[in-house]
């Protein structure tokens, strides 16, 4: 018996396979649409208690705000060699961490390939490789405050009857009448560091993959960094000028002509 | 002689064509362009805020997110928010001598200036996720740190926060006017709210 002859089977499988392939690369492309029966269904829940009030007299009169990218507005203009990091890092991480330390090279210095190997480190802690080129990062948004804590500015006055000697305080009329305030200023300090709630893929950036323990460890990491960008940017000159000025403004308006302080 | 195509290879034609179709939908369904723009640069900005009162706050989080092709992933961790109050006094602070050495000093309202989570507080109890194919991402969590940050503001003002700033604030600026020598300092409303007075010394 003659066997059938199925010219079109080879063709019609391969074009399945293809289409197959065509519609699994669509599908990783473009997503599924948000009327699929089969797509991932959310639930989420929460809630608080509250555990401390607290009283403060903090005034603010400063603020540094920044929106940066993690890794690549800690590493400046600079070429960083991320493989040569990655090679070091996937052999032996616990040797990486020893040579991240300037102490373990000749003259306590770090060569130029390991500038970086901190924030590398960072990196791979957090779940982001800059080894590898799938270029994902962190969009933060921070605001430093600063200002004067009136409280302890406060308490170097009630120590006794406001005079010269008692907190630097006195009060001078001149033959015109005119009255002028003697008073040492409060120093400024850091009062606040904020990290702004917000989702960044709502802003149409990659969603990345980030646990809570590790943006918990990008924020505690960096903070010292964005700190100092703030103090770099005149933070604390703004709001130590900001705070004179409004002291002055205060006495100015209750009856003295001059205020003058005296640090 | 002539060969006839089969039902099977007729069904295989058609699967065929019509997975092309849907990934074409899938395309075409995509092709809305999607633009964010924003304007923020580094900068300095001059407050005169007076923060008089903070509540803390614990939360726990929880995210659970079922997905058929990609696997389950569940979250939970906790965390604590900070929510502050006071007065901005760059919205108007009006200090004006009265006869008799009395001072008048009329503050804007309270508000909230931060209801805000505290990053470096958050302790992950647990977490299930498919690596590779549906990690934990920012977007499963933020969300619902955010919406908590929110229910905290209002919990906030339920408790009435905003006139334990207020009062707060009145000390404190008294405390800093007695120091300029100022003993009588009454205090008025802002404009737009109700009436009402209240005196030292």
């Amino acid at each position: 018996m003659a066997r059938k002859r199925r010219p079109l089977l080879l063709p019609s499988l391969l074009f399945l396979v293809i289409s197959g392939a065509f519609l699994f690369a669509a599908w990783r492309m473009n997503g599924l649409p948000s009327w699929q029966l089969l797509a991932a269904r959310k639930t989420s829940a929460s809630w608080s208690i509250l555990e401390e009030i607290r009283s403060l007299n903090e005034l603010e009169t400063a603020a540094y705000e920044m929106k940066v990218v993690f890794p690549y507005d800690f590493i400046g203009d600079k070429e960083v060699n991320w493989i040569y990091l990655k090679l070091q890092y996937d052999r032996e991480p616990g040797l990486f961490l020893a040579k991240s330390d300037p102490a373990w090279h000749p003259g306590g210095r770090l060569p130029s390939d390991w500038e970086y190997a901190g924030i590398y480190t960072l990196c791979r802690q957090v779940g982001i490789d800059p080894g590898r080129p799938d270029y994902r990062f962190v969009v933060m948004s921070a605001s430093v405050r600063a200002g004067v804590d009136l409280d302890l500015w406060l308490e170097e006055f009630t120590s006794g009857e406001p005079t010269a000697e008692v907190g630097g305080i006195s009060v001078t009329v001149d033959e015109d009448g005119k009255r002028t305030l003697e008073i040492a200023a409060p120093p400024v300090i850091v009062t606040s560091f904020l990290i702004e709630d917000r989702d960044a893929s709502a802003d149409g950036f990659p969603d990345v993959p980030l646990t809570p323990e590790g943006w918990r460890l990008l924020v505690e990491k960096l903070r010292p960094r964005l700190r100092e960008m703030a103090l770099d940017g005149g933070l604390l000159i703004s709001a130590e000028n900001e705070s004179r000025s409004f002291l002055t403004e205060i006495f100015t308006a209750a009856g003295y002509d001059n205020v003058i302080f005296t640090n | 002689m002539a060969s006839r195509i089969s039902s099977f290879e007729v069904i295989l034609i058609i699967l065929a064509l019509v997975l092309v179709a849907a990934g074409v939908f899938l395309i075409i369904d995509s092709r809305e362009p999607v633009r964010h723009t924003e304007v923020m640069e580094q900068r300095l900005r001059e407050l005169r805020q007076l923060k008089t009162v903070s509540q803390t706050y614990r939360s726990v989080i929880y995210v659970e997110e079922k997905n058929f092709w990609r696997g389950n992933k569940m979250l939970l961790f906790t965390l604590e928010y900070n929510v502050t109050a006071g007065v901005d006094f760059s919205k108007g602070l009006e200090i004006r001598e009265l006869p008799n050495e009395v001072i008048q000093v009329r503050m804007p309202t309270a508000e909230i200036f931060t209801s805000d989570a505290d990053e470096t507080s958050i302790n992950q109890m647990f977490l299930r996720e498919q690596p590779f194919l549906n990690p934990i991402r920012m977007g499963d969590y933020m969300p619902q740190i955010i919406a908590q940050g929110e229910a905290n503001r209002q919990a906030a003002l339920d408790s009435g926060i905003l006139s334990h700033a207020e009062s707060n604030a009145r000390l404190a600026v008294m405390r800093v006017l007695k120091l300029g020598k100022f003993d009588n300092i009454v205090f008025s409303s802002p404009p737009g709210t109700v009436s009402g007075e209240a005196s030292d010394g």
